[in-house]
């Protein structure tokens, strides 16, 4: 038997007899309707169809629904329906996790940071405070500094302290750095001292009970109307968690005086410049 | 009588009001009811006896 060429439909050879032609016709014939219809499988309005893996085979692909759009999965078209934006309000953010995904605003104040846990990556959150930081100390009473001794400077009271950098009972000469609070300090100190002498004033800076800043002399005070002089110190200094600093002083006057670091007569003043 | 007193009565050429730090002395008192020391004695005598040099135990 003869066959064509495209698609191997048999056909009657030149040399069959007639009485067979009805038999070779309906072969023929039933090989035209399944090629045909191996490659319009479509069955429905919208249908469309595509090369199978198999030669003049075609499959169908039924019509999507609306919206969907014709793509590929798995190597063959499909239908789909494509990704919409997620977002819904003002301000929102198109991010990803494994898909695209809304980050809603924030509140006012807040800013996009960067957070592993988050499921995209990011968040809202609200900044860290960078409000004041330090404490301010004085003295509701006067201290004696007993002549050429070189002696720290106590303080019994607080105008603020922010994190406890300063105790009113222990260890009050000390201003001890907090936890997380490791860096760069302003440090202002002023003490009003007994006046009416000729002789020196020192002035130390103490870190972890060992001398920082060196010596700050002022020069000898006389005055003649018994007047108290006034010292003031003042620098930016670096210190570590757990440093505590502390004020010293020495007067060479010959005997005890008195200084006063009470309201408005002195103070010392620590504030947290940052890292 | 105070530790610079005593220092004073030892060696009588020390004036009250000489600076001591100028002679090797540095007396010291870190207010924490220890009272005041020898911090450093680099005097051309010796420790008046009695004394000692260093923060004694509180």
């Amino acid at each position: 038997m003869a066959t064509t060429t495209n698609y191997g439909w048999t056909t009657p050879d030149d040399t069959a007899l007639v009485k067979d032609g009805a038999a070779a016709i309906r072969t023929l014939g039933s090989s035209v309707d399944t090629t045909t219809k191996n490659l319009n499988p479509e069955t429905t309005l919208g249908d469309i169809a595509y090369r199978s893996s198999s030669a003049n085979v075609k499959t169908r692909l039924g019509i999507g629904s609306s919206g969907q759009v014709l793509t590929v999965a798995a190597g063959v078209p499909s239908w789909a329906t494509p990704t919409s934006s997620p977002l819904t309000t003002k301000g929102d953010i198109f991010t990803f996790s494994t898909v695209g995904a809304r980050l809603p605003v924030g509140t006012n104040g807040q800013v996009l940071t960067a957070d592993s846990t988050e499921a995209t990556g990011l968040k809202f959150a609200t900044p860290a405070s960078a409000g004041f930081v330090g404490c301010s100390l004085y003295n509701t009473t006067s201290q004696s500094l007993t002549n050429n001794t070189i002696t720290a400077i106590t303080y019994n009271a607080e105008n603020f302290d922010t994190d406890t950098f300063h105790d009113n009972s222990t260890n009050t000469s000390r201003v001890t750095i907090p936890t997380g609070k490791a860096g760069k300090y302003l440090i202002n100190f002023m003490t009003n001292c007994d006046g009416g002498y000729s002789g020196i004033w020192e002035t130390w800076l103490y870190k972890n009970g060992s001398s920082l800043a060196g010596v700050f002399a002022t020069p000898s005070f006389t005055s003649p109307y018994n007047y108290g002089a006034f010292v003031i110190f003042s620098g930016v200094f670096e210190f570590a968690v757990a440093d505590y600093f502390e004020m010293y002083m020495r007067q060479t006057k010959g005997s005890t005086i008195s200084i006063y670091n009470n309201s408005g007569g002195g103070f010392l003043n620590a504030t947290y410049l940052g890292a | 009588m105070e530790l610079w007193e005593k220092i004073i009565e030892a060696y009588p050429e020390i004036n009250p009001s000489d600076h001591f730090g100028q002679l090797g002395i540095s007396l010291r008192d870190d207010a924490d009811g220890v009272g005041a020391y020898i911090a450093k004695w680099e005097y051309s005598k010796p420790i008046p006896s009695g004394l000692k040099l260093g923060k004694p135990k509180k």
